[in-house]
């Protein structure tokens, strides 16, 4: 089944001829490939990919931003830090991904649900950990060995491959970017390798134990309040959310007592993508599954500094499901964004839209007449005039 | 799940050129180029004659038993190698200069190349059956910003270049010996010639291969010469 | 899986069936009441929805959706009630949903600005910029227009590559979309 799909999916099947070296170790620093051998044509093909990233449309320039991210990657990547290097997507999928040849790329969608600094660390160390281990070789050398199997392009990037699951219809929304989420065609135990191995590579740094399984209690809480989402059966190679709680809940008990210095450079970590926030909930709400953005944004206004934008990001998530039911929510979130010193002037649009659609002429005027105050030169001020004149 | 937009770009052409490919050698097993050229465009030279190959998109794998291609670097890197070459020496003993744009690095010639790859797709299409506003309207133009590889390669015209080929692994060509089937080993690929001080595509050359070749330099001489039949240089 | 039918109108494009002139100067009707005046040739490389394009829809493209009833999507065989349209819905819920609509087609990064009333055959309409990547990493921009007509909505969406064919196009697409006549 899984290799229907892949089969179906992948642009270039691979079937290895003979001569396979055994025993795949872990890369050595300063790793290469040459140009014969099995791994030069995966190779070939990721730097080109590497090539359109580094012109396309959504990177995201800002130095600031890059080195912040950068450094938290080198630092985990450790002497493989020299092979690496860093892209930032402007996309808001959750997803981040480490391709053989050293290209690591993390979408924005990713940064703007990370808690922290170490919750970041904890998905990256996943991700480079496959990197380090050559599991795609691995796999690429079980399926050779066997006649007739068909291996896919797929099993040259690694990614975290929670982002499909996230949505069905936005799986549609996965495929279209370079930051896009790579199938993983990797066995279940390749990937425990990989929460397992990242999760001590991580905890070795520092970064606290339990902000691991906080990722994906998450996940698990979005996909719950998700309709549409459903275990998509090429997700069978990850091991569920709920596994992952669990493992990463065990493994923290077990790591816990070694220190009493953990972090999680969370003010670090704020201050990083502080500037980018704005931005980042827009895109979020673009993606049109205010189920998951109602829950993203639940969380976040819970325990982040600008809380203002989370509760402006829930009061939109809210409105924009269109259920009676919500209103009420999507008013309290408004306002509870209007409490905050960072509250966007939008919140009060949103008010008013929603006064409007609800036929409380009233309130929609006082709203709208207070976000023109606030945003005089708004894009939408002839719009919002137009509504006034209704009301 | 698709792969990135580049590749699976790539591999869209790869596949319709195939099938076109495969339709022709059920019929009557042949190596046909078709070409279109601009009607109305005569070729003329502002400085020095002088063309800029720019990034060429060329990618040679192997057909294994299993029927599917699988990309090989080693080819790839020479077959290129070769093309380059070949066209550099065809250009030279036309007395044009040339010269290679690799790995586009900036964000607009990239956007510039995607446009390119639209219209190529475009063109191919009307090709079989033109729109009707196409219709003995070769009319294509990536617009005046192509004047910004002209600036940068000091060139008045720009040659773009894809080609796909692969090559049957031996399993599979004795297999074919064997049943009397095609190993369905192909080659297909355009050419297309830019004037860069307006954007016009002057020529589009779309090249359909069954026998492949860009292994050696004999056969890649022959495939840079089918590639580039017809190209009003 | 849904998106192939969404692509199957470009495929059919791209194949180059069945595709007529849309004559300059004369007025074209589109769904089953409104004509509108194109001051280019364009070529109808689709009926349903209605899709004009002079250099392929990769590149540039015009839709006219006719008459969406309350509870359909823009695009047939979509499923999914954040693709529907209700006639209860404002402007901005219909700019919502074109983003929804294009991000579903492949679109990335999709954008919408300066909303507006604007003037759509007779009625008190309104319109609204866009901005994309599409699907082949092409930086695109784009125009809808919209408006609400006896609880059923048109929409005209317009879309080109940002790369010279949004500007050496949007004049004559802003006086295509003021022609617009109700029958």
């Amino acid at each position: 089944m899984r290799r229907r799909i892949a089969a179906a999916l992948c642009c270039a099947a691979w079937l290895s001829a003979g001569g396979v070296a055994q025993g795949q170790g872990t890369l050595p620093p300063g790793y290469s490939s040459d140009m014969s051998g099995e791994e030069a044509g995966i190779w070939m093909l990721t730097d080109k990919q590497e090539a359109a990233t580094k012109t396309a449309p959504n990177l995201v320039r800002d130095e600031k931003l890059n080195a912040y991210v950068s450094g938290v990657i080198c630092r985990l990547a450790g002497e493989y830090c020299p092979s690496i290097r860093v892209y930032i997507l402007d996309t808001p999928n959750w997803n981040a991904f480490a391709s053989p040849n050293g290209m690591v790329v993390v979408n924005t969608g990713l940064l703007l649900q990370m808690k922290n600094e170490a919750q970041f660390a904890f998905v990256l160390g996943h991700e480079i950990t496959h990197y380090l281990h050559r599991h795609s070789l691995e796999e690429l050398r079980k399926q050779v060995n066997t006649a007739g199997l068909v291996n896919i392009y797929a099993l040259a990037m690694f990614g975290v491959g929670v982002a499909v699951g996230d949505d069905p219809s936005g799986a549609i929304s996965l495929g279209q970017d370079l930051g896009r989420f790579w199938i993983s065609a990797f066995s279940r135990d390749e990937e425990r390798d990989a929460d397992r191995s990242g999760f001590a590579r991580v905890t070795s740094l520092g970064y606290a134990p339990n902000e691991a399984s906080a990722i994906w209690t998450d996940m698990v809480a979005q996909n719950k309040a998700d309709p549409r989402y459903s275990r998509i059966v090429f997700l069978d190679t990850h091991p569920s959310p709920e596994e992952r709680v669990e493992n990463n809940v065990k493994w923290a008990a077990e790591a816990l007592p070694s220190r009493s210095d953990w972090v999680t450079n969370e003010d670090a970590y704020h201050a990083a993508m502080a500037p980018f926030l704005r931005r980042w909930v827009e895109e979020e709400l673009a993606l049109a599954h205010p189920d998951r953005s109602i829950v993203i944004f639940r969380r976040l206004a819970q325990n982040m500094p600008s809380q203002g934008l989370y509760h402006f990001g829930l009061g939109e998530a809210y409105r924009k499901r269109h259920q009676k039911p919500d209103e009420a929510s999507a008013e309290k979130a408004y306002r509870a964004a209007l409490a905050c010193p960072d509250a966007p002037p939008e919140a009060w649009r949103g008010l008013g839209l929603l006064a409007m659609r609800a036929g409380e002429s009233a309130k929609a005027k006082d709203a709208f007449t207070n976000y023109q105050a606030k945003l005089p030169n708004a894009s939408d001020k002839a719009m919002i005039d137009f509504y006034l004149s209704q009301l | 799940m698709e792969h990135d937009s580049f590749i699976r770009r790539g591999l869209m052409h790869f596949e319709k050129l195939m099938l076109a490919a495969v339709l022709c050698i059920a019929v009557s097993g042949c190596a046909r180029t078709s070409n279109d050229v601009a009607t109305s465009l005569p070729i003329h030279w502002t400085a020095d004659k002088r063309v800029v190959l720019v990034d060429p998109d060329v990618e040679l794998s192997e057909l294994t038993f299993g029927g599917v291609a699988m990309l090989r670097a080693d080819w790839t890197s020479k077959g290129r190698d070769l093309i380059k070459a070949d066209i550099a020496s065809f250009l030279r003993g036309k007395g044009i200069a040339s010269v290679s744009a690799d790995r586009i690095s900036d964000r607009r010639e990239a956007q510039l190349v995607k446009l390119h790859n639209a219209l190529g797709r475009s063109i191919e299409v009307n090709l079989k059956e033109a729109w009707p506003t196409k219709k003995n309207n070769f009319d294509w133009t990536l617009g005046p910003g192509a004047a910004i590889l002209r600036d940068r390669h000091h060139a008045d015209y720009g040659l773009f270049v894809f080609v796909r080929d692969s090559y049957s692994s031996d399993t599979r060509k004795a297999l074919a010996l064997l049943t009397m089937t095609p190993t369905g080993a192909m080659q297909s690929g355009f050419a297309s010639l830019v004037d860069l001080r307006n954007g016009r595509v002057v020529w589009y050359n779309r090249l359909d291969n069954a026998y492949g070749g860009l292994r050696d330099e004999k056969s890649a001489a022959e495939t840079v010469r089918h590639l580039l039949d017809g190209m009003p240089l | 899986m849904v998106r192939f039918l969404l692509v199957l109108p470009l495929v059919l494009a791209l194949s180059g069936c069945a595709t007529a002139l849309v004559a300059p100067d004369r007025p074209a009707e589109i769904g089953n009441d409104v004509t509108v005046m194109p001051q280019r040739a364009w070529n109808r490389i689709t009926n349903d929805p209605e899709a004009w394009t002079t250099q392929g829809p990769q590149i540039d493209l015009i839709r006219f959706f006719s008459g969406i009833r309350s509870g359909d999507a823009l695009l047939a065989g979509v499923r999914g009630s954040r693709f529907d349209f209700d006639a209860k819905m404002l402007p901005n819920d219909i700019q919502d949903l074109v983003i929804a609509t294009l991000q579903l087609e492949g679109n990335k990064a999709v954008r919408a600005d300066n909303l507006a009333p604007c003037p759509f055959g007779g009625d008190k309409g309104f319109c609204f910029d866009l901005a994309f990547v599409s699907a082949d990493d092409l930086e695109m921009k784009g125009l809808a227009i919209a408006r609400k007509h006896d609880g059923r909505l048109d929409l005209f969406l317009f879309q080109a590559a940002s790369e010279y064919y949004y500007g050496e196009m949007i004049s004559d697409v802003r006086k295509l979309f003021a022609s617009a006549q109700t029958q």
